[in-house]
């Protein structure tokens, strides 16, 4: 009986821990001054494990300053780069500067590092979802 | 440092982290007391090793929920390199290198030649060492987790004087008519269990980690079963929760972080086990 109390007062803290927590509240999200740990494996929920919980929220973002190309338009694509820990794994965050900014005056050397803030936000291109910030500016 | 703890922790999967990383590093220190006393430390690291073969092959295969493949196959190997049997022929700790070795250049082989990702290695590498992994859990994997944990542990408080007994003599367990054959596959396969869990916490090489530094930290300090037991059980949580939330602040990998927590407390109950022993 004793053990089966103090097993259910665990199971409701997990459950009231895990109901808790939610970010839902927050418009602005700072990944600037998170450390590496911490930047990486926000960026990896708002990437693939759970973008719709970011969608529409400012996030402001640093890392390297990385130009792609994308292959199916022909046009180029500006990323925010960012390592884990280990510097084995990296994640692209693609963004859209606001106004008439132009390559390569109004950009930072491609390599160095640079903060991003802009709005996140969803495009569908060839039947695939992609997520990037858009109306960004250079912080 | 406290602000940035809480600020950290208004993210769900930070919380969901901390509840899946102390749930884990119960159920491993748990059993690791067993796996110690029968000499079976290096059972989680070739386990890790299966499970890392598994887990290629569920990746080239694209599944999405990679489990269906891994949990199954790591246990079937539990059960196969833990089941007593005098009529084996290769001994268990030569069994445990074989089957972890070639399970890792297997793995390792099969991710080379037949991934699609675009960082083969980087995916390894974050597997291997669990760098952010327990940072990037999906709903399904807590909820996995959380069930699976919970259901060790259960299993653990209903057979503990089983468990007791299978650790310290089998034989006259056997002899007093305990099922010791069905007991130790129950143990296999929790084992296997736990491992799966324990990948996303430390990865893969580090996993004897969890199992075995809060088992030798505690036999530093009592003697008897059941307070080894609650000891390892407080460390091994302990620990966990320390690394987790340092990898988080100071921008660590969180595997590595949780087992030198594990050493570090290792390290100040062996001294202070040695002064007590010196005092007395």
């Amino acid at each position: 009986m004793k053990r089966a109390l103090i097993a259910i007062l665990v199971l409701s803290i997990i459950f009231v821990c895990v109901s808790c927590s939610s970010n839902d509240d927050k418009k602005v999200i700072d990944v600037s001054k998170y450390s590496t740990t911490m930047a990486y494996s926000t960026l990896d929920n708002m990437l693939n494990i759970n973008p719709s919980e970011y969608l529409g929220k400012t996030i402001k973002i640093g890392g390297v300053f990385v130009r792609g190309m994308n292959n199916y338009t022909n046009t180029p694509l500006d990323f925010i780069v960012i390592t884990d820990s280990t510097a084995c794994c990296s994640l692209g965050l693609e963004f859209e500067l606001a106004g008439n900014l132009a390559y390569p005056n109004d950009y930072p050397e491609e390599g160095t590092d640079a903060i991003i803030e802009g709005l996140y936000e969803s495009y569908e291109e060839n039947g695939a979802i992609y997520y990037h910030l858009t109306e960004a500016k250079f912080v | 440092m406290f602000e940035k703890i809480f600020e950290y922790l208004s993210y769900p999967f930070a919380v969901y982290a901390l509840i899946v990383g102390v749930l884990v590093s119960l159920c491993a220190s748990l059993f690791g007391i067993s796996l110690v006393l029968k000499r079976f430390s290096f059972i989680g690291d070739g386990l890790s090793h299966v499970a890392f073969g598994a887990l290629s092959i569920a990746t080239v295969l694209k599944l999405t929920n990679q489990m269906i493949l891994v949990l199954p196959i790591t246990v079937i190997c539990a059960i196969l390199l833990l089941k007593t049997s005098g009529k084996r022929k290769i001994r268990g700790d030569a069994l445990i290198a074989m089957v972890s070795v070639g399970a890792l250049a297997l793995g390792y082989l099969i991710v080379n030649r037949f991934s699609s990702s675009a960082n083969i290695s980087g995916d390894v590498c974050s597997t291997l060492f669990g760098s952010t992994s327990i940072l990037t859990l999906t709903k399904f994997d807590v909820i996995t987790s959380i069930v699976l944990s919970v259901i060790v542990i259960v299993l653990f408080i209903i057979f503990y004087n089983k468990i007791f007994a299978l650790t310290f003599d089998e034989s006259f367990a056997k002899a007093t008519g305990v099922k010791t054959e069905i007991y130790n596959l129950i143990y296999a396969a929790i084992t296997g269990v736990i491992i799966v869990l324990a990948m996303n916490l430390v990865g893969s090489l580090l996993i004897s980690a969890l199992i075995v530094f809060p088992s030798l930290s505690a036999m530093r300090l009592f003697s008897s079963y059941k307070k080894v037991t609650i000891f390892a059980c407080i460390i091994s949580v302990l620990c966990a929760i320390i690394g987790i939330l340092s990898s988080m602040v100071y921008g660590t990998p969180t595997g590595s972080t949780i087992v030198i927590a594990d050493i570090i407390a290792f390290v100040i109950c062996f001294v202070i086990g040695k002064l007590r022993r010196k005092t007395v």
